[in-house]
């Protein structure tokens, strides 16, 4: 049984209504780690990932008093940053245009144009092993719904329940995503280690 | 159960979430079909790897950052007419500095006296200071921030020939102080600092008054002998009004800073990059009309 956010937590939540910023302050501090590293997991880039739990803190901040009391502020949180990521990705999936003016030679047999990789290596994520920098490939392979699914699952440790409420999904729903999200990871690795 | 199956209850079975029937079919299955009993055992390997992924770390300033932009969002919300009227109060000033120009090349200044008082020689001119009608008042205070009540010694000196009068008020203290000034020595004075404890430094507001004249400027002097944590709301941030980013700036490097006839309108952002507090100011006011002057006392910035 959930009962909402422990007392001091609430109190701070009950300031930061208020308008209270140091109250909220406090609020980030202690849920900056995790929201940063969710955030880091969507994206697989340190930058964007910043900007994304920035942004989603100070969504935070400006609907704080649409906070459900009974709810964890944490859960509520993770909601946002998984909102402000599917966002973005919709915005950037729209600014994406390849110049007509880049020069293609349809003279030539084979066409073939380079797009560069902007996503951040995954050794700026200090990746120790191959295994991970593999892991964390076959991750971001994943279609943005159901990385986020196992993201929230095996990294953040979510329940289904808190999935449901985080992504607003119907149970099923997720359950399915999950175990689809979990083959197509576990075909990309093997196809990779087949090919190694 | 065939592999068609097993496939789409995979992870409920390995979650061990699937209903006792069909978890024993799902298992007799796992038995006798070596492929999907490999694709279980990589499953379950990829879950423990993905939980075991290092955590990245935070990037420095990160809640500083976020709390910056909350307040500079609160700020801004705070005076929407500010910026509708920012284009109207930039044309004026154009409007006036080309005035001004004009009026200088009609009539030029023979001999602007320095207005900076005689001890400043050891000082580093930013740009020429303007002349001032009004006496000058030279200002010393002296912290006594170890007795049981702390308080400034203040010594007031009107480089004037006629006897005036000054009011100062320290923000924080409710209390104006009023002191008469005998002309050209030096006024001792003692102030409480009581109930400005809590503050790391200390914003006095002067008022002078000598013949007809009144003159006043803002103060900020640090209230600790060391260096205090620098307060990061705002600090480079955003823009601020000159008085406020030279309070930052006096904070966070321990010195004095006196401003007089500072324009109210012209904000300045301040780059705590800077090793020196003169550093620091003399990159925000570039191209505000405001001096900046090195003395023994501090640093004193001028409108004029």
């Amino acid at each position: 049984m959930r009962s909402g956010p422990p007392p001091d937590e609430r109190s701070l939540i009950e300031r930061s209504c208020k308008g209270d910023v140091h109250a909220y302050d406090v609020l980030v501090r202690r849920y900056e780690r995790v929201m940063f590293q969710l955030a880091v997991r969507l994206t697989g880039n340190s930058d964007d990932a910043a900007d994304i739990a920035q942004e989603a803190f100070i969504r935070g901040w400006n609907h704080i008093k649409a906070f459900r009391r009974e709810a964890m502020f944490s859960t509520w949180m993770h909601r946002i940053v998984v909102n402000v990521f599917l966002d973005n990705r919709k915005k950037n999936r729209n600014k994406k245009h390849i110049s007509l003016e880049q020069s293609i030679d349809a003279s030539q047999e084979a066409t073939t144009m380079d797009i560069p990789d902007t996503a951040a290596g995954p050794e700026a994520l200090a990746l120790e092993s191959e295994q991970q920098v593999q892991l964390h490939n076959a991750l971001m392979d994943l279609p943005e719904a159901q990385r986020t699914l196992m993201v929230l699952f095996h990294i953040q440790e979510k329940t289904y329940e808190e999935l449901v409420e985080i992504t607003g999904l119907p149970l099923g729903t997720v359950k399915s995503r999950l175990n689809r999200a979990r083959l197509a990871m576990r075909d990309r690795l093997g196809k990779r280690n087949a090919e190694a | 159960m065939d592999c068609t199956t097993w496939r789409e209850c995979a992870s409920d079975h390995i979650d061990g979430t699937l209903p006792t029937k069909l978890a024993r079919e799902a298992d007799a299955h796992v038995l006798i079909c070596a492929q999907c009993a490999a694709d279980m055992a990589e499953i379950q390997m990829l879950c423990a790897d993905l939980t075991a992924l290092p955590a990245p770390e935070v990037p420095l300033y990160f809640s500083d950052n976020i709390l910056s932009k909350i307040e500079a969002q609160r700020e801004s919300a705070k005076e929407p007419w500010w910026r509708a009227a920012r284009l109207g109060i930039t044309t004026t000033l154009a409007g006036a500095t080309v005035a001004s120009f004009v009026w200088m090349q009609a009539h030029p200044i023979v001999d602007a006296p320095n207005r900076i008082r005689a001890g400043a020689g050891a000082s580093r001119r930013i740009a020429a200071p303007a002349p001032v009608a009004a006496p000058e008042l030279n200002t010393r205070w002296m912290l006594h921030a170890d007795a049981a009540t702390p308080t400034f010694d203040v010594e007031l000196t009107l480089l004037s020939k006629s006897a005036g009068t000054a009011k100062c008020t320290i923000t924080g203290d409710p209390h104006a102080y009023r002191f008469t000034l005998a002309p050209g020595v030096a006024n001792h004075f003692r102030i409480p600092m009581s109930l400005v404890q809590n503050e790391n430094i200390a914003t006095v507001d002067i008022q002078w008054t000598s013949g007809d004249t009144t003159h006043k400027r803002i103060e900020h002097h640090p209230l600790s002998p060391e260096s205090p944590t620098p307060r990061r709301q705002s600090f480079g941030i955003r823009d601020l009004p000159i008085s406020d980013a030279a309070r930052e700036v006096s904070s966070r490097y321990n010195i004095p800073i006196t401003l007089q006839d500072i324009p109210e309108t012209t904000r300045i952002r301040v780059n705590p990059i800077h090793a020196t507090a003169e550093e620091a100011l003399t990159a925000a006011l570039a191209g505000t009309g405001c001096t900046l002057v090195t003395t023994p006392d501090g640093l004193y910035i001028s409108g004029k």
